[in-house]
């Protein structure tokens, strides 16, 4: 392990999954701004849409998202929303534009409305529930598309998307949707099976393969059709958009998890924060952080071969949570891997003796923050310049189905605590 | 018009199913009942150990005895169900060292064999083994998949004659003076009640027996002790390695399949119907098995399960109990039509049928003599015709599968039978689809059993929703969601036990997947 000499940045964030990226691209203009990562971000593997209220507080409102909702949402969103005296009324929007405007400027159109939920159909049958998605996901919402004809279609050789098991699990008759499932048979994959989403995205590259399903689309009967995922982010659009326009069908796509959706939503969000000026530090690690009366003075970075010590004058952690690797485990304990920062346990102290359930306790378990989301050091001292960001929180993991809403609401008040310290 | 049978079996555990088939190939007339699916009970959930009767050797002879020569038996008739990677007894610092000694002798008087393995030649053969061990010796024992035994029994039985249902509950028996003259039993899945008129009634319900005497007042001594074990990732050793000193907990690893299991502990219990592993006994496990297999101590633990074994009442308790078995006949409460069968091993299932059906044949009064011991599970050596299946995957269901291996693998040259359904354990698309049109098979969970998709470290997160698909049971949606959550909640129960390093990050992972993202297993952990 060599050891390299000292960088100096303003801001380091530590983690390119959405939370970090977002804040890289909040901050990216006004400030130096290095983001650090390593390996697939949940990010990458998630659905790639966007939800700001969980399942439960969903089903009180009727799927509306107004304050009340979001405050009986999950706890420290409301928290943290009063406690840095912003209004959710005009902050929403505010950092939807900045949002919506970043991922279109690298080719994702999302719809942008935050303040409803929309049921949309994943690729198992399951109803999806989220309130913005990318542009032609979102013409798969079930609720517009009631009293008609919905074909689900897989691409043979695919794993994405299997029409047969969608027809078993889907609830037809509530969203009043009579479904039918096809296959269709596409020559660049005559013969293979099991195809992953990059092998998919690789075939769809030809024209010739996006004509072929055209051809099958034609041939159905339904006036809808659901197909797996199978452009990446460089010929996304075009290739939605000319499956619909010349099969004259409403095409949309399954929502995916672990599949391409996500994949174009960070690989959006990477541009993004490279063209507002962010470094990205690929394949490093934060292995250390060096805690000087209750200031981050430095982080040290690891590479497999190589170390460095970079001195910010704000640091911001989004790490992810435990499934990421953003927080370690000890054992049957979730810690740390800094072991300087105060962690919400599991399983929960209370309930130590009662079987765990996880769902529960993962949701609680994360870095516990303070006002305007700064850091509490492991002896209970609030940080001066450390910020946390997105499912590394308490509160602000699974299962709430708030994941992406949450994470990306917590980078944006912390790149603003940033801007108002510095 | 009730339905008369000359004998009923109870109990569809690797016993009964023995049982079942023994009557079969005697030519007599029978039909077994099971409450839950096959193996329901210690059959489906214990080491999958062939014992050469080396354990036993020291502490209980007459069982030693009985397995060494029960294991060479089965070796030539179920040849497909086991796996022949021996085993090695080692001993630690600390184990009594009188013990090797009176552990060979012991071998040598049972007839089980043994031989000295010097230290370096044992970490030879299994690399992952302590250095600080002590003292070696090599033995016969193997690995057996019961759950294949059974099934091939019972399919045996089948070709012979038998009847044998699974999901059927005895819920009444009714007692005419001396005699059991009508059973009354409940299918447990759809709820529907039958009634039966046997001659004889064969107890084989193993845990449950007690509580199926009791319906016709008839007392039987049982202990019940509950044995847990954990399931590692991945084949850790070669073959078994077992701990040379007297029987205790955390003695045994065995290399099953695709994982090694630990086992076991011993705790007395009551209620069959509750068991589980607890945190406390899977550390245990974990604890003694790294000591002689230091490996253990890193590897990701899969899942854990807990059986309840079922002792001869008065043979004592915990790891005194003998693992002998006893016949009892019930004349001494004066029943004169059933007998009930306690205590035994799976090594010894075929004796203990052969001896329970002998008592049989006397009621009966047919002299006709057992052939168990003669004639293989497998009616014809062939192997069906691979095709497209790679070699490897049709040796895997030979193993699974034993006398119906050909049909299944006929399953997978369909279209798109040869497709990867379940990766950890590698099963083809047309072996769930042969399983699932099967009559026995009414839930995912039975699927899985038949053909271990799902029992990989992935415990199905993954392949959950392929199994079903290929299944395609339940074509209203509202069953195919019932059977998806009914199979996804009984993996997880063998889950919470493990639930610690990687494994905790998996069942995170899972249930981001299924509650967050696909809004399934929604009552569960909240």
């Amino acid at each position: 392990m060599r050891d390299m000499p000292a960088i100096r940045v303003d801001v380091l964030v530590i983690g390119h999954g959405a939370a970090g990226l977002f804040a890289g691209i909040s901050l990216g203009k006004d400030y130096s701004v290095a983001v650090v990562g390593n390996n697939a971000s949940a990010t990458s593997l998630s659905t790639g849409c966007i939800s700001m209220i969980s399942q439960e507080a969903e089903s009180r409102s009727g799927g509306r998202i107004d304050l009340e909702s979001m405050a009986h949402s999950v706890h420290p969103f409301s928290d943290i929303i009063e406690r840095s005296a912003m209004n959710l009324e005009t902050l929403l929007p505010e950092m939807s534009q900045l949002l919506f405007r970043a991922l279109a400027d690298q080719g994702l159109e999302m719809s942008d409305d935050l303040f409803h939920q929309h049921p949309l159909l994943t690729n198992l049958g399951t109803d999806y529930n989220c309130s913005s998605a990318p542009a032609h996901t979102i013409n798969g919402q079930l609720d517009k598309m009631a009293g008609s004809k919905l074909a689900v279609l897989g691409v043979a050789g695919g794993l994405d998307l299997d029409p047969d098991l969608v027809r078993l699990l889907f609830d037809g008759k509530r969203f009043r949707l009579r479904t039918n499932s096809h296959w269709a048979s596409i020559k660049g994959l005559k013969g293979r099976r099991n195809c992953g989403p990059n092998e998919i995205a690789e075939v769809f590259r030809s024209e010739e393969a996006i004509e072929q399903l055209i051809g099958t689309i034609k041939e159905l009967d339904e006036e809808n059709v659901m197909i797996p995922p199978l452009f990446s982010l460089s010929n996304y659009a075009s290739g939605m958009t000319a499956l619909r326009r010349k099969s004259g069908r409403n095409v949309f796509e399954a929502v995916t998890p672990l599949s391409l959706p996500g994949l174009r939503l960070q690989g959006a969000m990477e541009k993004a924060a490279q063209a507002e000026g962010c470094r990205m530090l690929k394949g490093r690690t934060a292995v250390e952080l060096q805690i000087e009366n209750d200031v981050v003075t430095g982080a040290v970075l690891s590479s497999r071969t190589r170390r460095r010590l970079y001195h910010f004058n704000s640091l911001i952690i989004a790490t992810g949570d435990v499934i990421g690797g953003g927080l370690a485990i000890k054992g049957r304990e979730i810690v740390d891997p800094f072991d300087s920062l105060k962690v919400a346990t599991f399983p929960p102290r209370s309930k130590k003796t009662a079987e765990p359930g996880i769902a529960e306790a993962v949701e609680e378990t994360g870095y516990l923050v303070g006002n305007d989301m700064r850091l509490i050091s492991k002896n209970g001292r609030t940080l001066r310049n450390a910020f946390g960001a997105g499912a590394a929180l308490a509160g602000f993991s699974f299962p709430t189905g708030v994941g992406l809403g949450g994470s990306l609401l917590t980078a944006y008040v912390a790149a603003k605590s940033v801007q108002e310290v510095n | 018009m009730v339905a008369r049978v000359p004998v009923l079996v109870i109990g569809g555990g690797v016993v009964g199913a023995g049982i079942l088939r023994d009557l079969a190939l005697r030519g007599i007339e029978a039909m077994l009942l099971e409450q839950g699916d096959f193996c329901h009970g210690a059959s489906g959930g214990n080491q999958g150990m062939l014992h050469s009767g080396a354990r036993y050797a020291v502490k209980d002879p007459v069982s030693a005895k009985e397995c060494a020569k029960e294991s060479k038996t089965l070796r030539s008739i179920a040849e497909h169900c086991i796996d022949d990677c021996g085993g090695i007894f080692v001993s630690l610092p600390g184990d009594d060292p009188g013990y090797p000694d009176e552990f060979l002798r012991g071998c040598g008087k049972a007839g089980v064999e043994v031989e000295n393995l010097d230290i370096k030649e044992a970490l030879l053969r299994e690399p992952g083994l302590s250095n600080r061990i002590e003292h070696a010796a090599s033995v016969k024992d193997a690995s057996v998949d019961a759950f294949s035994l059974t099934l091939s029994n019972i399919e045996s039985a089948r070709n012979a004659g038998a009847k044998a249902l699974n999901y059927q509950r005895i819920v009444k028996m009714n007692r005419v003076r001396g005699t059991v003259e009508e059973v009354h039993y409940q299918d447990a899945l759809s709820g529907e009640l039958k009634r039966l008129k046997p001659e004889i009634v064969v107890n084989a319900a193993g845990a449950w027996s007690a509580k199926i005497a009791a319906l016709v007042q008839a007392p039987l001594p049982l202990t019940l002790d509950k044995g847990s074990m954990v399931v590692v990732d991945g084949r850790q050793t070669r073959g078994l390695i077992n701990r040379l000193r007297s029987p205790a907990d955390g003695d045994i690893i065995v290399p099953s399949h695709s994982v090694t299991i630990l086992g076991t502990t011993s705790i007395a219990h009551t209620d069959p119907e509750k068991v589980r592993a607890s945190v406390a006994e899977v550390e245990l496990l974990r604890k003694e098995c790294s000591l002689m297999l230091p490996t253990l101590e890193s590897c990701r633990l899969v899942r854990a399960y807990a059986r309840l074994r079922p002792s001869a009442g008065d043979g004592g308790k915990g790891r005194d109990a003998s693992r002998s078995f006893a016949i009892v006949d019930h004349t001494s409460s004066g029943l004169d039509n059933m007998i009930s069968l306690v205590g035994g091993k799976l090594t010894t299932y075929r004796l203990m049928a052969e001896r329970a059906v002998d008592a049989v044949a006397e009621l009966l009064g047919d002299n006709t003599s057992c052939t168990t011991a003669k004639e293989s599970l497998l009616s014809s050596s062939q192997m069906g015709k691979a095709g497209a299946i790679p070699k490897r995957a049709m040796e895997r269901m030979h193993r699974k599968y034993g006398p119906i291996q050909a049909e299944v693998a006929s399953h997978c040259q369909a279209h798109r039978g040869a497709e990867s359904i379940c990766d950890c354990e590698e099963v083809l698309r047309g072996e769930i689809s042969y399983f699932a049109g099967h009559p026995d098979v009414r839930t995912l969970s039975d699927v899985m059993r038949r053909t271990r998709a799902g029992m990989g470290y992935c415990q199905s997160s993954l392949c959950a929703f392929k199994i079903l698909s290929a299944a395609k049971k339940g074509e209203s949606d509202q069953n195919a969601r019932q059977l998806l959550e009914d199979f996804l909640t009984e993996r997880r129960n063998g889950i919470e036990p493990v639930l610690e390093g990687e494994q905790l990050r998996q069942e995170i992972f899972r249930s981001y997947l299924l509650q967050g993202t696909y809004r399934l297993e929604r009552g569960e952990g909240r």
